[in-house]
């Protein structure tokens, strides 16, 4: 074997093994009956049910405003719209713990906003802010390039035949951009549910309320760590389900039609 | 009666043309950048020129005078693109019934006009399952659903390869002949142009230099490019 081969092949399965041991120490270190005895620990129930309500109502709104402003961009080729498209994609680089102080200072008592009456921080509605702050880009990344994708000539025959520009949009449009929607909402959705320190920071930790499952792990660390492992194992396992949908061009699952191109 | 008269400005290029077409097909060519796609544009209604006037039977798609400029969908212009774009998502039926009014006969009307372009048993593929010439049919039905008044065609035979070329260009000038709509069609292919067209329509540099059968084209060529164009054909 060469040199090459064996420094590559070394270097990959020390980056594998590396990224596959934590996920391996969750499942191994426990088993189905502590698991069950973990999820029966009194802050998981609502913990769950905050988790679905908020990132279903961030998944909504996200897709609801998402949708026309990626169709705008991909359509736009003015300067506003490529400086509003890098925008957009900065909460994926900034650190949670800016996010959370920065949402704060806008929707905070003492914020941007707060003198308008407006006081959401630390209620079940700044859980939803912080999830839609930090998960939209993914959306709209996703959303823009799938829209991109779709062939204007396409739009004006449409519209030849007939069609305004919001039919020419919902029959054309959208059916071929579909599998690019699905899987950005999914890995939008993803990041949503495991939003931790702009929710921590914007909504804090109150059971129930606030108190997501990212949350509720750091708070049953402390007491209970059997009930923090099972769910943990419960994040990994949708993340895991997520990730196969996605990887496996998975709108088909969704009965999207699959475009040769 | 497609009636067109621009004096115009697209982006850098002028566009000055005066012509109509009372039926059957005119065919518009020049040598590339000479405006031929600004001026489909124009007449679909995705460009609008600060200067001009169209009108498809008496009723005005634009008139810059009077402040009309009608949107591409209320224009009932036939378009049939380059590449034919038909919809990939949809099967060949749904791609036709896409421009026809809602209601109980649609399918039918869609598959009778399927039919008439000898293309009916390809009613439930996708178009992706198609060959050039077939695709070319079904993009012509497909606008012909939404019943225009006139039709435009961009480079119809440049998708094809030779081999079927030829074939396809008879049944299309068969069909062009017995549609008798006004129908302006962008070539860049001289021999193409005679057999789909009655008269030519000239355009350089922006601006339509003749107009004319092929024959009075090569009687008097008015540019050099008129009478390189023409010769061989």
């Amino acid at each position: 074997m060469s040199l090459f081969k064996l420094g590559f092949g070394a270097a990959a399965a020390l980056l594998v093994l590396f990224l596959a041991l934590p996920v391996v120490a969750l499942f191994v270190t426990t088993s189905a009956s502590e698991i069950l005895l973990g999820l029966r620990a009194p802050l998981v129930g609502p913990a769950l049910r905050l988790s679905f309500f908020t990132t279903t109502a961030s998944l909504a709104i996200v897709v609801a405003l998402g949708t026309p402003l990626a169709w705008l961009l991909s359509r736009s080729t003015s300067r506003l719209a490529r400086a509003v498209e890098t925008a957009v994609q900065l909460p994926v680089v900034i650190p949670p713990a800016v996010a959370g102080l920065a949402l704060l200072l806008a929707f905070g008592r003492r914020g941007l906003l707060g003198g308008l009456g407006l006081q959401l921080a630390f209620t079940t509605a700044a859980v939803v802010l912080a999830e839609v702050f930090v998960s939209a880009p993914f959306y709209l990344q996703a959303g823009t390039a799938a829209f991109r994708r779709v062939d204007t000539e396409l739009l004006l025959v449409a519209r030849t035949l007939g069609a305004r520009p919001l039919r020419s949009f919902a029959r054309v449009a959208l059916p071929l951009a579909l599998p690019g929607l699905v899987s950005g909402a999914a890995m939008s959705w993803a990041r949503a549910l495991g939003e931790f320190g702009a929710t921590l920071m914007f909504a804090g930790n109150l059971s129930g309320r606030t108190q997501t499952l990212p949350l509720a792990i750091y708070t049953a660390m402390e007491s209970d760590l059997g009930a923090a492992q099972s769910l943990s194992l419960l994040l990994v396992l949708a993340a895991f389900v997520l990730l196969l949908i996605v990887r496996s061009g998975g709108p088909a699952l969704f009965g999207a039609p699959r475009v040769p191109r | 009666m497609l009636e067109v008269d621009l004096d115009a400005r697209i982006g850098p290029l002028p566009l000055r043309a005066h012509f109509s077409i009372a039926s059957g097909p005119l065919a518009l060519v020049g040598p590339n950048g000479a405006g031929k796609t600004s001026l489909l544009r124009v007449l679909l209604g995705v460009l609008g020129p600060a200067r001009g006037r169209i009108a498809l039977d008496g009723v005005p798609l634009l008139d810059t005078a009077r402040g009309i400029e009608l949107p591409p969908e209320q224009r009932r212009l036939g378009y049939v693109p380059q590449h034919y774009a038909l919809f990939p998502h949809l099967s060949v039926l749904a791609n036709v019934e896409f421009g026809m009014p809602r209601g109980l006969s649609r399918p039918a009307r869609a598959l009778a006009l399927l039919e008439s372009l000898e293309v009916a048993h390809l009613a439930g593929r996708r178009p992706a399952a198609l060959s050039g010439g077939e695709r070319q049919r079904v993009a012509l039905a497909r606008a012909l659903a939404a019943e225009p008044k006139a039709l435009l065609l961009d480079e119809p035979l440049a998708a094809l390869d030779v081999g079927a070329r030829r074939q396809v260009r008879d049944f299309l000038a068969a069909r062009l002949r017995t549609l008798a709509l006004p129908t302006l069609l962008i070539t860049h292919d001289a021999g193409d142009a005679c057999a789909l067209a009655e008269r030519i329509a000239v355009l350089e540099n922006g601006a339509l230099v003749q107009l004319g059968t092929p024959d009075e084209l090569r009687a008097a060529p008015a540019t050099r490019f008129v009478a390189d164009f023409l010769s061989g054909h």
